[in-house]
């Protein structure tokens, strides 16, 4: 009797643990065929993008939390974020670029108004961030961008700092007229998104920080407003600038910040210069330079101060950290996100800090770089806006190109808006912005969208087989060039569409390569090599690892063909209509752009095709949208 | 010994679990009383707060209310006059503004132009207005009021933030140059705000500060309570526990009402109070923040030492009552012992009083069946011998020893009786002693003549014999004590009764009762139990010493009740000597020298005797005891037929009657009530003596009031009927 209960006992328990495992394998699988991340629960999930050493740093400082980190070294950051964010993968903290609408902070982001940190930031900071008295988003290291002036200069010649732009255009004739060939102000000129930006600041700073300013710029976004209303004044001040010859644009054309400065103001050749870039390499120039400097914040004619600040990166916590269950993973977040909200850690995030301002209150910045500092502690009233960019990506470079060759030229810049206009209108009516290109039927895991684009660039007809490298870090290695992330159920828009691509240019075509069945084989079981070398964050695509401190193989994944393999070892290689590959025969290959090593390109002789990688993706979601999972080569 | 044993333990555990009672139900008090008295003070002061916050906020809003009311006035006064140019205008304003300014607030007037930038009335055009988001131009301007908190980092290089009351104008403010304002401002210290609430009874730690209904913190400053130092105060409070006042909940409705709530708060381990008062401004909330721990602990020191006095006295008190009741145990416990000790000495005495019994009883059974066995024994004998004289009387003669000496065992037994009944009392009457110890040597001397004992006795010692006492009781003593030296000393032995007198006052003597024999003496040991009952040397083994064991317990309370002393030396073997020590008072009227020779005998007297006995027996021997002394008699059988003979006799026929008491038909008291209520001479006055065995004072009362003369007692003796014959018949009609 006995004996019996303890058979049952023993068939019934083990019974629940059958039940148990293969409930939970079945958990184990779903999950990792669908999230970016493994899926540790109590482990603390970060997306970073895979130039960054955000992994290390957070490693090693909080060695007793559980990480889990998705290295993305993709194109389009900023759309993948947003398609992240939009999917509640973005992962439990986020610190990117990424400046999230007030609606998509509400529904995706936990409001940290009620943690003490905030009270560590400066007020005029916070308040930017201020959705209806919620903190969603806590802003990183700040740039900002001032008017550089050679002090000793000034005080020689006894200029006095111009308190507003009148002020600046008089000092810019007094240079003229008091020096024998001092340029009264450089920028520099390798670049046309330079004497955009001049621009659009001095426009900020005199309308565009008006409600009547924020106004136009809704209804300039949505086409119903002229760029001559909302620009002008900032084309008049650098009209006024022109006119009274504040640039030397020969003398400066070509050369870019760092150069510049040591060119032109260290030389005592320039009075003042326009700080838009490098200014941390400037501020190492101006520390060890013999001149003393200044700073000065621009002005508008009635002397309010404008400071155009960019945040370099935003912190957020997902609000899925405030569910049921995950106490102890909000706990760990609270304590990442103080630290990030101190001084030590916006200085180890932030690339390099010595121009950044913290965005913390005065006590808390110790190593921001003095002049900048003291420039931003003295106007921290005064009118602070980031630098125009996001919204303006479609006249931005012939604009800059335009003001550029009118500075060259001691030009007009009367015909400028009205380019602009016209360049936005045809740009709203491509709609290129929002165009939904197709659909996917449910999420797609990371091998099944690199497994697709394989078969994207088969389906345009062009080759015998294709081949798309997994584009993932392993370990310090990074496969840029390899497909990457996933797609999402649900629609795929235009700005999305590079998001997965192999490479980091979305309009290099794809190329062709002609190669051996033996040649091919040895691509399916080695992979691609990437070689990493001191001091770089890329990989390189060598079959040499010759003086690299790191290498790795990534998986080649395939499309046009059959492959039977066995411990990694193919068998048997079969073209898709049957034909039995050989060794010895040779075979075309479409590779993604850079998709393949220097050995490989030597010996394939690439061929461009004549579209890219994003062309053929487009093309085959349109045929087959709405896009259902395919089945995986290896 | 181990009930007694248990005891120590048991009031242990009970005084232990006393006092652990007592401590907790005084730490239950406490607690109770300090959670009572902690939850009322709480909500006092919870209704201070709100008392104090909306008392402040109310004079804000009166200060608020103030500022509009000037801007009013100023506006009243610009809109009167008629401006050429901007200058004029501004030089109005710096006037009014001059006039408003006091030495204790700093004031501004400011004027907005259609193009939005502000004028100060000394400083001319500034900048444009920008509202509390530095990063844009103020959108406020579209209201037509509003309230903001400006830097006026233009017009000033000082870090300091103003209080700007905005106001729109209904009607601009024009000058004929152009200039044209649409918006007045008053901006005043921000310092209003600052409100220090650092009473004694909030503390120190306390903070006031402006929030929107949103909860973001509208104006920076200082901050005390860690909780004040947020972004966003509602936020923040999600996580804080409100038991006193308004929920969370409500608070959050109050603000999208715009009223105002108070409440206790627990945060991060600490208690506030917290009230949020809506202001008459923007959506604007004062809130009064006060740590709870600073601002009790004053009180909470008090209450604190005011429990801690509960619970001492609580205890003490718990103490007292724990010794109180411990002390009242311990009596009881020993009060219980006591009686169980008594109990038990008691049961013992019992039980040995009853083996006693069961030994007296298994004795008396013996020694009332021994006489009797031998009177029955005899008379057999002597029925069976009747024509042999000598061993006739030889029965006879053994037939009287063994019935006289059944007699002394009844008559111990009903002394016992009497005795334990309470039924036996003095009855002083005069004696005279000499008379007394002439009865009392008659009866000694025969017995102790019988054992060829010598038997002296020495009265010469009497000075005063007429003494006040209870002679029954004397006599018995008496008898006894000799009774007892005729018994206990052997044949041939010596016996001597010695009375003495010895002074004691005027009026009264001690008088000294000796006995002494050279008998058997008695051991030490027994001499301790003498005067206990049913005591009797060798009490284990049949001795030849016949008796009850009660008689020296019966002498012993005779001499008490007589308020004598008796003591008593006894050598074994050698003798014993009595001495009964009484102190009677003496009367001095008549001496009556008896010689110690003499002793009474009853003189044979003729009396003609009417004797009523309804026992054959008795009545056969009480006639017998008549006629043997010259009498003559009639005998009747009941009461009836005792009254019939009497009244149908002649007057003085009979001399005396002798009546037994229960008899059939009439009993002898209610014949003797009827003779006495006879129509005849004699009915009073002859004497009627009853013989009875009624032996008890009652009886004796019973037949005294039914007109009895004299009564006696059966057994009957011969000497006591002749000598109450003779003195009732010879000296008179007198009672005895």
């Amino acid at each position: 009797m006995i004996k019996r209960s303890k058979k049952f006992l023993i068939s019934a328990l083990m019974l629940l643990l059958t039940a148990g495992l293969l409930a939970g394998c079945s958990n184990a699988q779903e999950a990792e065929s669908t999230s970016l991340f493994t899926g540790d629960p109590d482990a603390i999930q970060i997306f970073i993008w895979g130039n960054s050493d955000h992994k290390d740093i957070l490693t090693e400082k909080f060695p007793d939390i559980k990480f889990d980190f998705y290295e993305y070294n993709g194109i389009n950051i900023t759309a993948t974020i947003a398609k992240l964010l939009e999917k509640d993968e973005l992962g439990d903290i986020h610190i990117n670029s990424l400046r999230v609408t007030d609606e998509n902070a509400k529904e995706h982001l936990m409001d940290l108004s009620g943690m003490t940190l905030c009270n560590k930031y400066e007020p005029s900071m916070l308040n930017q961030y201020d959705i209806d008295g919620a903190i969603y988003q806590l802003p990183g290291s700040v740039s900002v961008r001032c008017i550089l002036y050679n002090k000793g200069m000034f005080e020689e010649y006894g200029w006095k700092e111009p308190q507003s732009f009148d002020e600046l255009v008089t000092l810019c004739k007094q240079i003229r007229e008091e020096t024998n060939g001092i340029t009264p102000i450089v920028m520099g000129g390798a670049t046309c998104g330079y004497y955009f930006t001049t621009m659009t600041t001095f426009s900020q700073a005199e309308y565009l920080y008006t409600p009547e300013g924020a106004e136009w710029a809704k209804k300039y976004a949505a086409g119903e407003a002229s760029a001559k209303d909302g620009f002008a004044s900032g084309f008049e001040m650098m009209q006024e600038l022109i006119d009274a010859r504040a640039f030397d644009y020969e003398k400066n054309e070509g050369l870019w910040d760092t150069e510049l400065f040591k060119a032109r103001m260290n030389t005592n050749e320039a009075a003042m210069m326009f700080l838009w870039g490098s200014q941390d390499a400037v501020a190492r120039e101006i520390e060890h330079s013999s001149n003393e400097y200044g700073v000065m914040p621009f002005r508008n004619r009635e002397g309010t101060a404008f400071l155009s600040n960019t945040v370099s990166y935003n912190i957020s916590l997902s609000k899925k950290l405030e569910e049921k269950g995950n106490e102890k993973k909000l706990a760990d977040a609270q304590r990442i996100i103080e630290w990030l909200s101190s001084s030590e850690g916006i200085y180890a995030i932030t690339n390099d800090t010595s121009t950044s301002i913290f965005p913390l209150k005065e006590e808390e910045n110790p190593y921001s770089f003095k002049l900048y500092q003291d420039l931003w502690e003295e106007n921290l009233d005064c009118i602070k806006a980031p630098m125009l960019y996001a919204g303006y990506e479609d006249v931005l470079v012939p604009t800059g190109d335009a003001i550029m060759a009118a500075v060259k030229e001691n030009g007009s810049l009367d015909q400028i808006p009205g380019m602009m206009d016209t360049l936005h209108q045809e740009y709203l009516k491509g709609g290129k912005e929002a165009i939904e290109i197709g659909n996917f039927a449910e999420d797609f895991s990371h091998e099944e969208t690199v497994q697709l684009l394989a078969i994207t660039l088969q389906e345009m007809g062009d080759s015998d087989i294709s081949l798309v490298s997994d584009g993932i870090i392993k370990g310090k290695v990074s496969n840029n060039s390899g497909g990457h992330l996933k797609f999402y159920k649900g629609p795929l828009v235009e700005e999305q569409l590079a998001c997965t691509l192999p490479g980091n240019n979305q309009l290099t075509p794809c190329v062709q390569m002609k190669l051996t069945g033996a040649q091919i084989k040895t691509l399916l079981e080695k992979g691609k090599q990437v070689v990493m070398f001191e001091g770089e964050r890329s990989g390189k695509y060598l079959d040499s690892t010759e003086g690299a401190v790191a290498w790795d193989y990534f998986d080649y994944y395939w499309a046009g063909m059959n492959v039977d393999m066995k411990d990694g070892k193919v068998i048997s290689m079969t073209l898709d209509d049957g034909t039995k590959m050989e060794d010895e025969q040779t075979y075309t290959v479409t590779f993604a752009p850079t998709d393949y090593t220097d050995g490989i390109e030597q010996i394939g002789n690439p061929v461009n095709l004549d579209y890219p990688a994003k062309e053929a993706l487009r093309t085959y979601i349109q045929k087959h949208s709405p896009v259902t999972p395919v089945e995986l080569c290896r | 010994m181990d009930a007694q044993n248990k005891n120590p333990n048991k009031l242990r555990l009970i005084r232990s679990a006393f006092v652990l009672c007592i401590t907790l139900i005084a730490f239950v008090m406490v607690f109770i009383t300090q959670t009572v008295v902690d939850q009322g003070m709480r909500n006092h002061q919870l209704q201070m707060v709100e008392m104090v916050a909306s008392r402040i906020t109310e004079n804000m809003n009166h200060y608020f209310q103030g500022q509009w009311d000037n801007i009013q006035y100023v506006r009243n006064t610009l809109t009167q006059r008629s401006f050429t140019e901007e200058d004029e205008i501004l030089n109005c304003l710096a006037e009014e503004e001059t006039a408003l300014k006091t030495s204790y607030n700093e004031l501004l007037l400011l004027l907005i132009d259609d193009q939005g930038f502000y004028y100060s009335a000394n400083g001319g055009k500034i900048a444009l207005w920008r509202g509390t988001n530095t990063a844009f131009a103020s959108s406020e301007l579209d209201r037509e009021k509003s309230v903001t908190i400006n830097s006026l980092a233009e017009l000033s290089s000082e870090s300091k933030e103003y209080l700007c009351f905005t106001q729109k104008l209904e009607a601009p403010i024009t000058a004929a140059d152009g200039s044209c304002f649409t918006h007045m401002v008053l901006a005043t210290d921000k310092s209003i705000f600052d409100i220090d609430l650092s009473l004694a009874s909030f503390g120190t730690i306390t903070d006031v500060f402006i929030m929107n209904s949103l909860g973001k913190t509208i104006n920076a400053q200082e901050l005390n309570t860690d909780l004040a130092k947020t972004y966003n105060l509602l936020k923040t409070l999600e996580k804080a526990e409100f038991f006193i006042g308004n929920t969370y909940e409500e608070v959050k409705t109050s603000m999208t009402l715009h009223t105002s709530a108070t409440s206790m708060i627990e945060f991060d381990n600490r208690e506030y109070y917290i009230s949020f008062q809506s202001m008459g401004i923007e959506d604007w909330y004062a809130v009064f923040l006060i740590d709870q721990y600073d601002m009790h602990s004053s009180v909470t020191q008090i209450m604190y030492d005011m429990s801690l006095g509960l619970a001492v006295g609580f205890i003490l008190m718990g103490i007292v009552l724990a010794g109180f009741l411990l002390y009242n145990t311990r009596i009881y416990l020993a009060e219980e012992r006591k009686n169980k000790e008594q109990l038990r000495l008691a049961m013992e005495a019992a039980k040995q009083a009853s083996q006693a019994k069961s030994e007296f009883l298994s004795r008396m059974s013996h020694d009332i069946r021994t006489p009797l066995n031998g009177i029955i024994g005899m008379t057999d004998m002597a029925e069976a011998k009747a024509d042999d004289k000598p061993a006739l009387m030889d029965c006879l003669k053994k037939i009287h020893g063994a019935s006289r000496h059944l007699l002394t065992l009844v008559n111990e037994l009903l002394d016992i009786a009497r005795i334990e009944s309470g039924k036996i009392s003095v009855n002083e009457t005069q004696i005279d002693l000499y008379e007394s110890m002439a009865v009392v040597h008659d009866i000694i001397e025969s017995r102790a003549l019988s054992r060829n004992q010598t038997y002296q006795t020495d009265f010469s010692g009497i000075s005063h014999p007429l003494v006040i006492t209870d002679d029954n009781l004397l006599t018995q003593i008496l008898l006894n004590l000799l009774g007892n030296s005729v018994k206990y000393t052997q044949e041939g032995g010596n016996i001597k009764f010695t009375v003495f007198e010895e002074a004691a006052d005027a009026q009264s003597a001690m008088y000294h009762f000796i006995i002494e024999d050279n008998g058997i003496g008695m051991k030490p040991e027994f001499l301790e139990h003498i005067y206990e009952r049913f005591s009797q040397e060798t009490i284990s083994a049949r001795s030849s010493y016949e008796g009850t064991g009660l008689g020296m317990a019966i002498v012993k309370e005779f001499v008490d009740l007589l308020d004598g002393v008796i003591t008593i030396e006894s050598e074994v073997n050698v003798g014993t000597k009595f001495e009964v020590i009484f102190t009677f008072p003496f009367l001095l009227e008549t001496q009556v020298a008896v010689s110690d020779e003499a002793h009474f005998s009853g003189a044979k007297q003729s009396y003609h005797i009417l004797l009523a006995e309804d026992n054959d027996i008795n009545r056969e021997i009480a006639q017998f005891m008549l006629t043997e002394n010259g009498m003559t008699c009639v005998t009747v059988n009941d009461g009836q037929q005792l009254v019939e003979v009497f009244s149908q006799s002649a007057p003085n026929q009979f001399d005396a009657i002798v009546t037994d008491i229960r008899m059939p038909v009439l009993d002898g008291l209610d014949a003797a009530k009827i003779i006495r209520a006879l129509n005849r001479d004699d009915a009073e006055t002859i004497p009627i003596i009853a013989i009875t065995a009624n032996a008890y004072e009652d009886d004796k009362d019973l037949s005294l009031n039914a007109g009895i003369n004299a009564h006696l007692t059966k057994p009957l003796h011969e000497e006591q009927l002749l000598k109450i014959l003779h003195q009732l018949c010879g000296i008179g009609k007198e009672t005895t």
